[in-house]
């Protein structure tokens, strides 16, 4: 069965410690349950978990929301933000777990991509060289969250022209940010197989659009 | 911005703030029974509190949050992360020093009880009296670090009456004396991911799990395990034996389970909550509730149509079934049909002219672009398969290539005889699809010239065509024209089936091609799309759209296998009349039910068109 795998690449800098990572889990539960409510979402989904401080770990590797188990996303104490790296094992990622089209198996919908960071990449030569690969790899729609006061849109709009940003980075605003993300989901897995690209849902008040450059 | 002390955020942060006191005594304690009591109240506190806070911004329209929101917040989820960390020292500590066999577990409860957090309360539950308290351990627990600005002192948790931390203008003393009774049977485990897990289940699903009780902690033979009672109504039965989990999910949700279990040998655990633990079930609902069917509103759509179409003919010599159903995608939103057919046989010229057409999904207009393509393309070869000339001059044409094919002696070369074939079906398929783009281009700029933004992708639409006749000496000519997703094939047991033409399809599930693409409708691709057959006789001629494809035939491949194509008309003949007796509505009714087939993740319109 076609399956719509769904990335998220979630910052677990030192910067988001506390609080911030805490509201992140929260948001993630938000949007499981959202998207366990959505007929379609339920059949068809998948999800993986990608997080992104020093270390760049798969914490959840591409997983049917049937089956779908939310880990406790945790971060060090601190650590650098290797966004490069972290593009790098999704590449490698999408091609061993995506599945093609092929004569004998219907492959999986274009995937999508959500990444939140709260502040630019440490590796910034390394994130520049994944973009093209990135490209490469066909996403239905990557969409970067800048999330706080920090996080540096114009290196993620770099990468894709949808690039959103969020004020604060507490429960609230992660939880409406990762209802965004369910809705955006939804809406692409209804529209899939009849559009070229993903179009986004109206974001809410929380999550600011930035046009694109 | 200023709060009366009446302020409901501010008397909710007060009465936390009571509550974190006493709990902050707690941990000093050692009592992790207790902390989790405390914690699941947490919970209710913090749901308490957005519910003020929601409220309270509603009604007051802030526009900056409370600060207290932020402090509570805050505040909650460093209890949390504190309360893991001495989770795992005490458990630690426990398996050091040997006094419990294994570790402890958070007492099972009901959810029901609230806990008043003013620590006055004398009756409150302590420690038992053979729990020792561990000074080291008091020790190694973290500072209780409040972001909170009011925060006067750092909670250092060093000895019973160690200061109390001046959360609450109104500091209670600490009880000194731990009553004996422990109430075990309340409190609901945090939420952390040390609960143990097992797969998620799905209502209606058979569910089977083999545990391994070592991925519980339970290192040892056990016996007398067994679940609580509440497996048996969420549709589960245990099985001791080969510790299997198994049975029918019945209710979605997700499920704390206690798990029982005693030492085989007889060891007695000193602590009875360490003969349990809690056991996370997560349960999908079944997709299928889930489904809405809203009927689409015409005030709601331009170009609206019905939410399904059937037609039924008697007067060919074959007749022609088809029928058209909206998807469960769509009717989940109250959105239209984008599918449509069309067909006509007129016995003055002999001819069957058949169409299906499937609208691009993320195009607007696309429920026009496939009601228009179907009967612009058949009008179109209708109108000009009534020239005289052109109809003999087929017919002619149709008859030397077969006479050429069949030959008893193959010394012809076919070449000129399928040019004139080929050029034919250019001309009358070719000129349908072209027309039929036309059309799609006059509809986008009569509604352009009514002040509405289009485009012509907005009616973009796929375009299966298909025309068909028996002529006597030769038996029947099928010739086929495709853009996009979909199938058409001639079934036939005596023949062999065939697929009448090559998918569009791509890399990735969902990319085909459209009428309303520039490259589609040229002279090279035109040719490409085009195909004929020549078949003594068949048992049904099929037109579909990908919304019965794509479930009924799962990969390229199996549309090409003859054998797929006889099961799935066996398959259908099961639920459809096929024989003359069949009653005209009846055969409507029972071919638009087919439709309804349940595939999970294809929930596409879905039209189907038969000539048999």
């Amino acid at each position: 069965m076609r399956r719509l795998p769904v990335y998220l690449l979630l910052d677990t800098s030192g910067s988001m410690k506390g609080e911030p990572i805490e509201a992140v889990n929260v948001g993630l539960s938000s949007l499981l349950v959202g998207l366990r409510q959505d007929p379609s979402a339920l059949e068809s989904v998948a999800i993986s978990l990608i997080t992104f401080d020093r270390e760049v770990q798969q914490v959840m590797p591409l997983t049917d929301l049937e089956a779908f188990q939310l880990p406790q996303i945790q971060t060090p104490d601190s650590g650098p933000t290797h966004l490069g790296q972290a593009l790098q094992l999704l590449c490698t990622k999408v091609d061993r777990e995506v599945r093609r089209n092929t004569d004998t198996s219907k492959g999986d919908w274009k995937p999508l991509l959500f990444i939140m960071t709260d502040g630019s990449p440490s590796d910034l030569q390394l994130y520049r060289e994944c973009i093209p690969e990135i490209h490469k790899r066909n996403f239905a729609v990557v969409v970067a969250c800048a999330a706080g006061p920090k996080a540096k849109t114009a290196i993620l709009q770099e990468l894709t022209p949808h690039v959103v940003s969020l004020d604060t980075m507490d429960s609230h605003t992660f939880k409406q940010f990762f209802k965004w993300v369910s809705d955006t989901v939804t809406s692409g897995n209804r529209s899939m197989g009849t559009t070229v690209s993903v179009e986004l849902p109206p974001p809410p008040d929380v999550v600011h659009e930035l046009s694109p450059v | 911005m200023a709060f009366s002390s009446k302020d409901p955020v501010h008397l909710a942060t007060k009465e936390f703030m009571g509550f974190l006191n006493s709990l902050t005594q707690r941990i000093q304690q050692e009592e992790r029974n207790i902390l989790f009591q405390y914690l699941s109240n947490i919970d209710k506190m913090a749901d308490k509190f957005n519910e003020f806070y929601v409220a309270y911004v509603d009604g007051k329209q802030a526009e900056t949050p409370h600060q207290d929101y932020y402090s509570f917040s805050a505040i909650k989820f460093q209890f949390q992360n504190r309360f893991q960390e001495i989770n795992a020292r005490w458990t630690q500590h426990l398996q050091e020093t040997g006094v419990f066999d294994t570790p402890l577990v958070p007492p099972q409860t009901d959810g029901t009880e609230h806990l008043n957090p003013t620590a006055t309360e004398s009756s409150k539950p302590m420690i038992s009296e053979h729990e020792p308290t561990n000074p080291q351990l008091n020790n190694s627990i973290a500072k209780v670090e409040l972001p909170f600005e009011e925060a006067q002192t750092n909670y250092n948790a060093v000895n019973v009456a160690a200061t109390v931390p001046n959360l609450n203008p109104n500091p209670v003393p600490v009880p000194q004396k731990p009553a004996s009774n422990i109430p075990l049977d309340k409190p609901l485990p945090p939420k952390s991911d040390k609960w143990y897990g097992i797969p998620n289940g799905t209502v209606g699903k058979d569910y089977n799990h083999a545990l391994q009780l070592s991925d519980f902690d339970i290192h040892g033979a056990v016996v007398e395990d067994r679940f609580e009672s509440k497996l048996a109504e969420l549709g589960l039965t245990y099985d001791p034996q080969n510790k299997t989990l198994s049975g029918q999910p019945s209710q979605p949700g997700e499920y704390l389970l206690t798990f029982y279990f005693k030492w085989a040998g007889g060891t007695e655990s000193k602590h009875p909550s360490a003969l349990q633990r809690s056991i996370k079930w997560l349960v999908n609902p079944d997709p299928r509730s889930l489904w809405l069917n809203k009927p689409s509103s015409e005030d709601n759509f331009a170009y609206w149509k019905p939410d399904q179409a059937s037609a039924f003919c008697t007067a060919a010599p074959r007749r022609i079934l088809a029928a058209s159903q909206r998807g469960r995608s769509h009717a989940h939103e109250g959105t239209c049909r984008d599918d449509d057919f069309a067909f006509v046989y007129d016995e003055t010229i002999a001819w069957y002219i058949l169409a299906v057409a499937d609208g691009a999904g993320s195009a607007r207009y696309s429920r026009e672009g496939s009601r228009l393509a179907t009967r612009t393309a058949v009008d179109f070869i209708h109108n000009k398969l009534k020239h005289p000339d052109i109809l003999t001059d087929l017919k002619e044409a149709i008859i030397t290539l077969h006479a050429q094919l069949y030959a008893s002696n193959k010394k012809h070369d076919t070449g000129d005889a399928r040019k004139k074939v080929s050029d034919h079906l250019y001309n009358l398929l070719g000129g349908a699809a072209f027309n039929a783009k036309k059309a799609l281009e006059k509809a986008c700029a009569e509604r352009k010239a009514s002040e509405y933004d289009c485009e012509l992708k907005d009616y973009a639409t796929t375009l299966l065509l298909t025309c068909a006749t028996q002529i006597e000496t030769i038996g029947w000519f099928i010739a086929s024209f495709w853009i996009g997703d979909g199938a058409i094939a001639v079934v036939s047991d005596t023949q062999g089936s065939r697929l009448m033409g090559i998918p569009d399809s791509g890399e990735f599930s969902g990319q085909t091609r459209f009428l309303t693409m520039n490259s589609v409708i040229e002279p090279t691709e035109i040719f490409k799309r085009l195909q004929f057959h020549y078949t003594d006789d068949f048992t049904a001629l099929i037109l579909m759209t990908d919304g019965i494809s794509d479930p009924k035939f799962p990969t390229e491949n199996t549309l090409r296998e003859p054998q797929k194509w006889q099961l799935f008309w066996e398959e259908l003949a099961k639920e459809v009349n096929f024989s003359t007796t069949a009653n005209r509505e009846e055969v409507q009714q029972q071919l638009l039910k087919w439709l309804n087939f349940w595939s999970p993740g294809d929930h596409d319109d879905r039209t189907i068109l038969l000539v048999y």
